[in-house]
């Protein structure tokens, strides 16, 4: 077993810095020579080189293809999916990267993933180790990269490189060196939506001196008086939770601290320490993708039903907002407070309200448990129309305020819905990820969450008979305003699946899923704000001529008026 | 190497247990440990991110909420267990230890006192949760429904 656990890089980051540094000069360079960090030692016959590439380039979320002589050694799979986590695929064409340590005995190019000319990054790239990278058959590359041809002889590549056909990606080998001869493809490829506009951005120089001074001004405005204590971050966690709570759940990375620190970065700005978190989490590698967490089985802090008083469990009103008389209370300004009263409690779980209806047949059941891929929005791109779990996942991370005007927008008559609060329940929840090294899932810790079952009615269809239907809110911390806004907007968009008429805004996919993040929003709204001198002037330059021919047409008009008057 | 399932349970629940401890309080409970074994890290600490899953209406088909950040560790003694550990949230810390008597754990010796410092962390999770649940009690609301028109 600890064959397989050593061996990896001794500093991660940097080895894989170095080494992918090495691969993008590869890349860009077609023929030359690399040379590779040699230190990662796994099994064999996984040689150090494509060790190397495998901890820089594989990782939860590329399928790795082995080729048959390293699948024969069960130690180079184990060492694979302990030190980056790839899962390893039986068939070529359902492989991201492909380690192949016997080049002769390559497959053919086409059992491999092509891609397609939208997505030619969705092809397998191949990273072939070689015996020697000189002494073989003299090749002459020309093509992209290449400014007029260069040549290269690698030992032992097999025949199929020899043709052209769409490209497969990278070639490297061994002797601590990396090489490659075809065109790289960006795999930060992504499609955007067809109402971008195409701006022309130019370079604007200067301002060096102002950018770094406003930032210092930023950070001493930030602080303010200094004979004010400045915040604490636990302050922030503990006085200032519910908009921690909003920050992680639009930032969409639940970590109450860091979270803490984005609201004090931000000055308090939501939308800006949402747009913080969200950066911050591209800098991290991902593990995995935990078990569905289990609602059922949460350590609840609230609990209400709107429309079944009686429930088995109770009625918990909990920390909540409501039945406040809403009067601004200089006491919270004093930060004196009783702790909370208690009452016996028993530790039966309490099933959820939609749970204890499915019995009468009257409230449409959960969909099956088990539905096959799943959906990841920060994965690939979003194509309409989408499945539930990628408007979950979209509505999840929507911004409150957009799904809350959508949501009341379907009240008011713009989808018919009709909801009730079937249940809100708020509390901790176990997380559980299972770990390939230990063969069993193990519990990560809790995390809060809120969620929201709205029942609404549905009259009924040719396929399905009257009944209940619902919408599903879930959200990060204590959100229950969001909670219930996105179960809300959950079930207006899915008027397609019940065949009802789409008569609202909030039942269009495509208008409300692209325009429900605050961050790219933001981004659109607020680059209106830089500098735009070339494009406005061009702009300045097409009104002055049109002005110039409306002025002269408008001339030419009047003129026999006024000799007809004479 | 099969482990059989009392002793499987026994261990997941340990890794449970030191994931949900608070970090002041497994860094004492590290210096308290009277035989502290030698160890070398394999892997990390490193912090990366789980993506969250929840499932639609709370019973049906999965999807992705949102990422949390985790910490993960694996280390081994000088003896030749293999401990591992991951716990939501960035301290680096507080996951190595949980790694170290995760494998500490596994030797005869090590078991005890890595028993009962579950034993006890575990006790103060449950008093905590009780104390939430007697104090959600308290709010619990008995509604009447009125028949309207009556005055």
């Amino acid at each position: 077993m600890s064959a397989a656990l050593a061996g990896g890089f001794a500093e991660p980051v940097f080895a894989a810095q170095k080494v992918f540094r090495a691969v993008m000069d590869a890349l860009a360079r077609p023929g030359s020579l690399q040379p590779l960090l040699t230190e990662a030692i796994a099994p064999a016959p996984l040689m150090p080189e494509l060790a190397a590439l495998a901890l820089t380039l594989l990782d939860h979320d590329s399928p790795a293809w082995l080729d048959p002589a390293l699948a024969a050694a069960p130690e180079v799979a184990e060492w694979l999916r302990f030190h980056t986590g790839a899962p390893l695929v039986g068939a070529p064409g359902d492989a991201m990267f492909a380690l192949v340590a016997e080049a002769a005995a390559l497959p053919p190019l086409d059992a491999f993933a092509l891609g397609t000319d939208e997505y030619p990054d969705r092809s397998t790239s191949l990273l072939l180790g070689l015996p020697k990278l000189t002494g073989g058959p003299l090749l002459t590359l020309v093509g992209p990269g290449i400014e007029t041809a260069t040549q290269f002889s690698p030992a032992g590549l097999p025949k199929a490189f020899r043709r052209n056909g769409r490209g497969t990606g990278r070639s490297s080998r061994a002797a601590s060196t990396s090489c490659s001869w075809r065109r790289a493809r960006s795999p930060a490829c992504r499609a955007r939506p067809a109402s971008w506009r195409a701006d022309m951005y130019v370079a604007v120089k200067g301002g060096e001196a102002a950018i770094a001074n406003a930032h210092r001004l930023l950070a001493d405005r930030r602080r303010g008086d200094r004979s004010v204590p400045a915040l604490r971050l636990d302050q922030i966690v503990n006085q200032l939770g519910l908009a921690v709570d909003r920050a992680m759940g639009e930032g969409s990375l639940y970590d109450p601290e860091l979270a803490a620190l984005a609201i004090v970065q931000a000055r308090g700005d939501l939308i800006e320490a949402i747009f913080l978190l969200r950066a911050y989490r591209t800098t991290l590698p991902r593990f995995g993708y935990s078990a569905p967490i289990d609602t059922g089985r949460m350590l609840i802090e609230r609990r209400v039903s709107a429309t079944f008083k009686d429930l088995p469990g109770g009625q918990l009103l909990g920390p909540t907002f409501d039945y406040t008389h809403r009067l601004l209370d200089p006491e919270v300004a004093a930060g004196t407070a009783e702790p909370g009263e208690r009452r016996p409690a028993d530790d039966a779980p309490a099933p959820r309200v939609t749970d204890l209806l499915g019995g009468e047949g009257l409230i449409e059941p959960d969909s099956p448990a088990d539905s096959g891929p799943i959906g990841d929005l920060t994965r690939e791109p979003l194509e309409f129309p989408l499945g539930r779990d990628l408007r979950l996942q979209a509505l999840a991370r929507g911004d409150e305020g957009f799904l809350l005007g959508l949501a009341y927008s379907t009240q008011r008559g713009y989808a018919r819905s009709h909801p009730f609060v079937g249940e809100i329940r708020i509390g901790e929840v176990e997380v559980e990820l299972d770990v390939p090294e230990l063969g069993f899932a193990v519990s990560l810790g809790r995390v809060r969450v809120t969620e929201c079952q709205m029942v609404n009615q549905f009259k009924g269809s040719a396929e399905a008979p009257p009944q209940f239907t619902r919408g599903y809110g879930l959200a990060f911390g204590q959100a229950e305003r969001k909670a219930m806004a996105m179960a809300l907007c959950d079930r207006a968009l899915r008027a397609r699946e019940f065949g009802e008429d789409l008569t609202g805004i909030a039942q269009d996919e495509e208008f409300v899923i692209s325009h429900l993040d605050n961050v790219q929003s933001t981004g659109f709204v607020e680059h209106l704000k830089l500098p735009h001198y070339v494009d406005f002037q061009a702009e300045l330059d097409l009104v002055r001529r049109m002005r110039a021919e409306y002025e002269a047409a408008q001339a030419e008009a009047a003129a026999p008026t006024q000799e007809a008057a004479e | 190497m099969p482990e059989d399932k009392t002793r499987l349970d026994a261990r997941r629940n340990v890794l449970a247990v030191l994931a949900a401890a608070p970090p002041d309080v497994l860094a004492q409970a590290w210096q308290d440990l009277a035989d502290k074994p030698q160890f070398e890290l394999l892997r990390g600490p490193e912090t990366g991110l789980v993506m969250l899953r929840g499932r639609a209406g709370g019973g049906g088909a999965p999807f992705n909420l949102g990422e949390a950040t985790v910490t993960r560790a694996t280390v081994r003694l000088s003896t030749g267990e293999v401990g591992h550990a991951y716990a939501l949230g960035r301290d680096a810390d507080k996951v190595r230890i949980a790694a170290v008597l995760d494998a500490l754990w596994q030797r005869p010796e090590g078991r005890p006192p890595v028993d009962a410092l579950v034993a006890t962390l575990g006790g103060a999770t449950a008093d905590d949760d009780r104390r939430r649940r007697e104090e959600t009690a308290a709010t619990r609301a008995d509604f009447f429904t009125m028949v309207r028109g009556d005055d």
